[in-house]
């Protein structure tokens, strides 16, 4: 995969047009990665987020 | 009061309509010099050149906006990060990890990860914004014509690789900033990102009133209509 985008210019020589498009779907890739770990993580590790027992009634109680 | 029904108090101001407006204006452009730049790349081609260049000057006028009123009329200190956030990291990771009983402090007005994500978007969308002005010597606009010559080679193939790093970037950073705020348990954020107002019992659940005291809607008022001190 090339990193950058080369062009010639008018005398023929080289020069640096930009990054690579292909390294778009890098960073895509990388949300959708992180978006799916994400995910998994929320459903099959997260502990329970809500507030416990104690809490909840010092919430109730501030309401 | 029935269980279930809301009275005007037990809603909190958490955006003015005006941060909710910029928000917005911000989203809105961002999105078009997303799908301007990105579309013709992967082959919809269309000319995109005139309303890429549009979008950007609304994005820069908006984060010009936005800079101005956070400093200067809003609590930037609310957005510095401190020991009490690096603290309450090591809590949630403990917690995480089952090494913890408790829930992790709760955080002030942003916690932790809100104030990096915004960091973090903050550094790209300003050099995309600064990259982009630059790029518009190289384009015949209504006030000036091109004029590719303003710079060496070398110099706009930095500018270049920034800007394309930044808004690649940018696109990854918008997907995951969509995607949380579309998960089930922050929609009450997303909520208050378009009504202004979160309700009591979220503001209790998940900030400390010692760090942040919200203001309640004001009775007989939208959270739109009600100008709240800003610290």
């Amino acid at each position: 995969m090339e990193l950058f985008r080369v062009t010639r210019n008018a005398w023929g020589q080289e020069t640096l047009a930009g990054v690579s498009w292909d390294l778009l779907w890098v960073f895509v890739g990388a949300a959708v990665v992180f978006i799916v770990v994400h995910i998994l993580y929320k459903w099959l590790l997260a502990p329970d987020a809500s507030p416990p027992r104690a809490d909840r009634t010092e919430i109730d109680q501030k309401l | 009061m029935a269980t279930g029904e809301r009275s005007p108090s037990d809603r909190l101001i958490r955006h003015q309509l005006v941060d909710r407006v910029y928000h917005w204006t911000m989203a809105a452009s961002v999105l078009v010099l997303l799908g301007t730049s990105f579309l013709p790349i992967i082959g919809l081609k269309f000319p995109w050149i005139d309303a890429h260049w549009i979008a950007g000057v609304v994005l820069t006028l908006a984060v010009a906006y936005h800079m101005v009123r956070a400093l200067f009329w809003q609590d930037p200190r609310s957005m510095l990060i401190g020991l009490r956030d690096l603290r309450a990291a090591v809590q949630a990771t403990q917690w995480v990890l089952r090494r913890r009983a408790e829930t992790p402090d709760r955080p002030g007005r942003y916690p932790l990860l809100q104030k990096l994500y915004h960091h973090g978007v903050a550094i790209l969308i300003l050099l995309t914004v600064v990259t982009g002005i630059v790029m518009m010597a190289k384009i015949d606009g209504p006030f000036w014509t091109r004029d590719p010559y303003l710079l060496s080679s070398g110099t706009w193939a930095v500018i270049y690789v920034v800007h394309d790093l930044t808004a690649m970037a940018a696109l990854a950073a918008v997907m995951i900033h969509v995607y949380f705020a579309i998960r089930p348990e922050k929609l009450w954020l997303t909520r208050s990102m378009i009504l202004g107002w979160i309700t009591r019992s979220d503001y209790l659940a998940h900030y400390d009133p010692a760090l942040w005291k919200a203001e309640p809607v004001h009775e007989g008022k939208r959270a739109a209509d009600v100008v709240a001190p800003e610290r």
